[in-house]
């Protein structure tokens, strides 16, 4: 098995208001819709005095072909999460206010099976036809990766932006007094 | 007798929880889809001024055909485990403050009953079988099946522990 790097480290930060609950399940139906297998290696939730934090890792995965295989790993960090009440459209809700640190990363991994691994000659042979031969059609699936990670991220930016315009009124109450004029 | 394992999943949690009520759960989920539960080992740890320790692994089984035998093993390691008195709705409550870390792993165990090991002949022939006949039943049914089902356990634990990311878009995936 061979896994080769098509996106490396493709960061996203961003701090406001959010919901966890709806950003998971976007990631999760894009996902979906994109004929991938779930794969949640780490969900991980604690409470600590600035709010929750919590750390999700996911590798979903995408077999090509029976010797191509997409991978695409996410991990999201959210910390000092509190809940806010904010007021949309005249309709109060409970959205989620702290810290995200997202990274994505590709990979495009290939001989999934290890049918080539079985002898040094097989091996020898796998890379030379990877190298060579089979170049052009690696080549194309790695734009999928490439292509599928970079839609990912820019559909989690869209739904990040929708908040930083959509809310109207946090009502929490004011750390300072107002004064008027 | 081949193995053909899942991906493993970890869900790690930290805060005030009923972990009686998250056990009975997870049992009832099991055998309520008619898998066969064993609790392989409990190991408690002496209490420390932080609390106490256990790890737990159990190991469930269920029968889908005269080939296909599905596990799922769960492994419970609870850390810092203090009694907390809380009230909820007027009512007192003990609840369980503690670190925990779940493992959920499985297996779609072929050959269970070893008809095929009574020689060698069988046994090479169960070989080429499993390679070349059943290979994509098993890659895209059973395997498919028992990994989306085990899914839906971890996602049920989720909605227990009342974490964020609870939603599971693969919910009606077999």
């Amino acid at each position: 098995m061979e896994k080769k790097v098509v996106v490396d480290k493709l960061r996203l930060t961003y701090e406001g208001l959010f919901s966890i609950q709806d950003l998971y399940k976007l990631i999760d139906v894009w996902f979906r819709e994109k004929g991938y297998d779930k794969k949640e290696r780490i969900a991980h939730e604690r409470v600590t005095p600035e709010g929750k934090y919590i750390e999700i890792e996911i590798e979903p995965w995408k077999k090509y072909t029976d010797y191509v295989m997409s991978e695409i790993k996410i991990r999201m960090i959210f910390s000092d999460i509190r809940e806010v009440e904010v007021e949309q459209e005249g309709v109060k809700i409970i959205l989620n206010q702290g810290k995200i640190q997202m990274v994505f990363d590709g990979y495009l991994t290939t001989d999934y099976e290890h049918r080539w691994e079985q002898k040094p000659l097989f091996f020898f042979l796998r890379t030379v036809f990877d190298k060579y031969i089979y170049r052009i059609y690696t080549e194309k699936y790695e734009h999928h990766v490439i292509e599928d990670v970079n839609q990912v991220h820019s559909q989690v930016k869209s739904f990040l932006n929708l908040y930083r315009y959509g809310a109207e009124v946090v009502t929490e109450p004011p750390t300072e007094p107002y004064v008027g004029h | 007798m081949t193995d053909f394992s899942l991906k493993v999943h970890y869900i790690k949690h930290y805060g005030i929880f009923d972990l009686n009520g998250m056990y009975q759960m997870i049992y009832n989920w099991l055998v309520d889809r008619g898998f066969e539960v064993q609790e392989r080992k409990f190991k408690h740890k002496v209490p420390s001024a932080a609390g106490e320790e256990e790890e737990i692994w159990w190991s469930a089984w269920i029968r889908e055909t005269d080939y296909i035998r599905y596990w799922i093993d769960i492994i419970f390691f609870f850390y810092d485990i203090k009694e907390v008195e809380v009230v909820k709705e007027g009512k007192k409550k003990k609840l369980t403050r503690a670190r925990i870390l779940i493992e959920l792993n499985g297996k779609v165990e072929t050959d269970w009953q070893k008809k095929w090991q009574k020689s060698a002949f069988l046994s090479q022939l169960q070989k080429f079988y499993e390679k070349f006949v059943i290979k994509k039943d098993i890659d895209t049914i059973w395997w498919d099946k028992h990994y989306y089902n085990t899914l839906k356990l971890h996602a049920a634990i989720k909605e227990w522990l009342d974490q964020e990311a609870k939603a599971n878009a693969f919910y009606d995936v077999w």
